[in-house]
């Protein structure tokens, strides 16, 4: 008896402190961050490229992050400094800093330059007393210490990020120092990178790296070697290559329409403002460029606003064309039993391969949904793919289709490579000719050209018929996910309507264009123009077929 | 032929998918009624059919097709005072309000759910043809 009370009390003796060995494994980190896209987005859930270091970092040591949000990097050295936070994920390293707080190791390159609107380059050049310049920068931030140290002009210090973008774009000051890749996150976000330049050379190139409160050696350590640990490991490469370089996301319609809301709402009242001093001519100039510049932030809006009605208009009509072959399964379905009461081997085996046959409908149409999903979405992974190769794969892939019209696939190569992604494009070149086929090839022996050249900085992927062509009212058209011809629609069967507009998703990806126009010879002539001279890969080369 | 019919009942049916015309006219035929149905995959077919002066006895129309869509056809054939009186039954997987609106406005003698589940296509065109073909087709003593 004495025994088992000995083992009993030995065992709860154990898992206590078991239990409390793993309690204390939870440490709790708080993280101060500010907004500073690419590497902290501070949306509902902060995210971005140091957000996501800092989340790896934390699985591989055991640790749990909490997180709070402030305006910018002086707030934030001010928060660790005081104890009410232990971590900043994302901080230049200068001497003054490294007084008040700890850094790891750097993870990343900060490079500043000085960014104006693009309009007005000339008369910046031109200005003689620079004395009369207004430059900006958030205060607290690395820019701003720059910016501090540019002597002659004006400065001005923003409270975030934002604010720093909205007075540039309004002309309230003449320029911004800016982390470069921070503003070029930001101004593709909106989709006025157009409008910005970077004036002059780059400032100053600063590492970045985690800062903790200064004398907190053990959380030091932790999280050196955890991002000792994260940096050579595959999920850094996935990380970076997602933030670096990052096309605009998709459908960022919340951030898009927030900022352009807030820019829009400080851009009337800037132009209220100046209205009641009409005579001044000077700002009446800047009256009609903050207008513009309205203007052009509603057109932006508009497009998102069309992008979400062909998404509904999208979502409608594959809910209708997957309802059709269901309903027809269930049909035959019932078909099948009555025959196989009666007996009726041929209506059991017609009705079998119905059913099949209404399968495989739904089954490319889903297919064609994911792909242009897939296609939405940011990540892409180019590569140098050799001509010559991935004219091979299509043409396997397409043997039997082009066996069934009797068709030929006659392939020009005029240019040795291309940088993009492999399966993407592939898999457009495919559509494209099968789109050739169904509509270009009305006859048998008929013939579909695939051809590569150079373009001046640009690869041109052509796809020619010798069919009817399309009318040019229907250019524009036939790239809207949700249009397609009679036939297709009637029998069921390939052609659900997706495939151009996956092609067109795609293609624009890679910042490239697709068109269609009238071939030489008559038929149509689908045109992929891609980058080629101004893009790197994002991966070595390797064989891809 | 049976007594109670003075001849078979004739169905034009306007569809542009082929597996819901077979399975539309074989539950047609299913029925105690002799139907005869003629089957036109889309409405410009069925407008040429009407204008050569074949009538029949009841129409059913499918609404969403390509080309010209069934709303179009209803409106031509109700414009039209050599077909207005053929009764035109819509058969459609459409429950929008606004295509049922729509096709009453343009004088639809009637509007049913083209569904396959269960028997309920069975049901239905034995409704539709026990009514349509009931009022033709019968004798009248």
């Amino acid at each position: 008896m004495r025994l088992v009370k000995i083992l009993l009390v030995a065992t709860l003796l154990a898992i206590g402190a078991g239990a409390i060995a793993v309690a204390q494994d939870k440490r709790v980190v708080r993280v101060v961050v500010h907004h500073v896209p690419p590497f902290v987005i501070t949306g509902q859930r902060p995210s971005g490229y140091a957000i996501d270091l800092l989340e790896a970092v934390a699985v591989e040591r055991g640790l749990t992050v909490e997180y709070q949000i402030v305006d910018n990097p002086a707030e934030g050295i001010a928060a660790i400094e005081a104890g009410d936070a232990d971590l900043h994920p994302s901080l230049g390293i200068n001497e003054s800093r490294a007084e008040k707080v700890d850094f790891t190791r750097p993870f990343e390159y900060l490079v500043a330059g000085l960014f104006v609107r693009e309009s007005q380059v000339a008369r910046l050049q031109g200005t003689k007393d620079r004395s009369t310049l207004v430059y900006g920068a958030t205060q607290g931030s690395i820019p701003a210490r720059i910016l501090n140290g540019i002597e002659g002009v004006q400065r001005v210090y923003l409270k975030d990020h934002n604010a720093t973008l909205v007075a540039l774009a309004s002309n309230q000051i003449d320029g911004a120092v800016y982390g470069a890749n921070t503003f070029r996150s930001l101004v593709r976000s909106i989709g006025v990178e157009n409008k910005f330049v970077q004036f002059g050379e780059d400032l100053k190139r600063t590492p970045i790296a985690f800062a903790v409160k200064k004398g907190n050696a053990e959380l030091l350590a932790q999280i050196n070697d955890g991002l000792a640990a994260v940096t050579s490991s595959q999920e850094f490469t996935r990380i970076r290559t997602h933030w670096f370089p990052s096309p605009p996301p998709y459908w960022n319609s919340s951030r898009i329409l927030t900022l352009g809301v807030g820019a829009f709402a400080f851009l009337v009242l800037a132009g209220a403002l100046i209205l009641m001093r009409v005579r001044d001519t000077e700002r009446r100039r800047r009256l009609d460029e903050a207008v513009r510049f309205t203007n052009e932030l509603a057109s932006a809006n508009l497009d998102l606003e069309q992008r979400n009605e062909e998404m509904r208009h999208l979502v409608y009509m594959v809910s209708h064309d997957l309802n059709s072959p269901l309903a027809s399964i269930g049909g035959f379905a019932r078909r099948l039993t009555r025959g196989l009461d009666k007996g009726d081997e041929a209506i059991v085996r017609d009705s079998t391969e119905r059913i099949t046959r209404n399968i495989g409908t739904m089954r490319r149409l889903l297919d064609g949904v994911l792909v242009l999903n897939r296609a939405s979405s940011n990540t892409l992974q180019r590569e140098r793919v050799q001509s010559t190769l991935l004219a091979q794969a299509v043409r396997d892939a397409l043997s039997e289709a082009l066996q069934a019209k009797s068709a030929t696939l006659n392939v020009k190569v005029e240019t040795p490579d291309l940088i993009c992604d492999a399966m993407l494009i592939t898999q457009s070149v495919q559509n494209l000719i099968e789109n050739a086929l169904k509509h270009g090839c009305p006859d048998p022996g008929m013939e579909v050209t695939l051809r590569f050249a150079r373009e001046g900085g640009d690869v041109r992927i052509t796809v020619s018929d010798q069919g009817p062509g399309v009318p040019i009212e229907n250019r524009e058209e036939v790239f809207r996910p949700f249009i397609r011809g009679p036939e297709a629609r009637r029998e069921g069967k390939e052609g659900l309507g997706i495939g151009l507009a996956t092609v067109k998703a795609i293609v624009e990806k890679h910042g490239g264009r697709l068109w269609v126009e009238q071939d030489p010879c008559g038929g149509a002539r689908f045109v992929i123009e891609l980058p080629y001279a101004d893009v790197a890969p994002d991966v070595l080369e390797r064989e891809i077929f | 032929m049976n007594g109670r019919f003075k001849r078979a009942f004739r169905v034009l049916l306007v569809e542009d998918n082929d597996d819901h015309a077979l399975l539309i006219t074989e539950s047609l035929m299913l029925g105690d009624f002799p139907v005869e149905v003629e089957r036109v995959p889309d409405g410009a077919k069925a407008l040429a059919l009407l204008a050569s002066g074949r009538t029949p006895d009841a129409i059913l129309l499918d609404l969403n097709m390509p080309g010209v869509n069934g709303h179009e056809v209803l409106e031509a054939i109700k414009s039209d005072v050599t077909s207005r009186m053929i009764p035109v039954v819509i058969l459609t997987t459409s429950l929008h309000h606004d295509d049922m609106k729509r096709a009453y406005r343009n004088h639809a003698n009637s509007y049913l759910h083209k569904s396959f589940d269960g028997d309920s296509i069975e049901k239905i065109l034995d409704q539709f043809t026990k009514y349509w073909g009931g009022i033709n087709c019968m004798h009248l003593n």
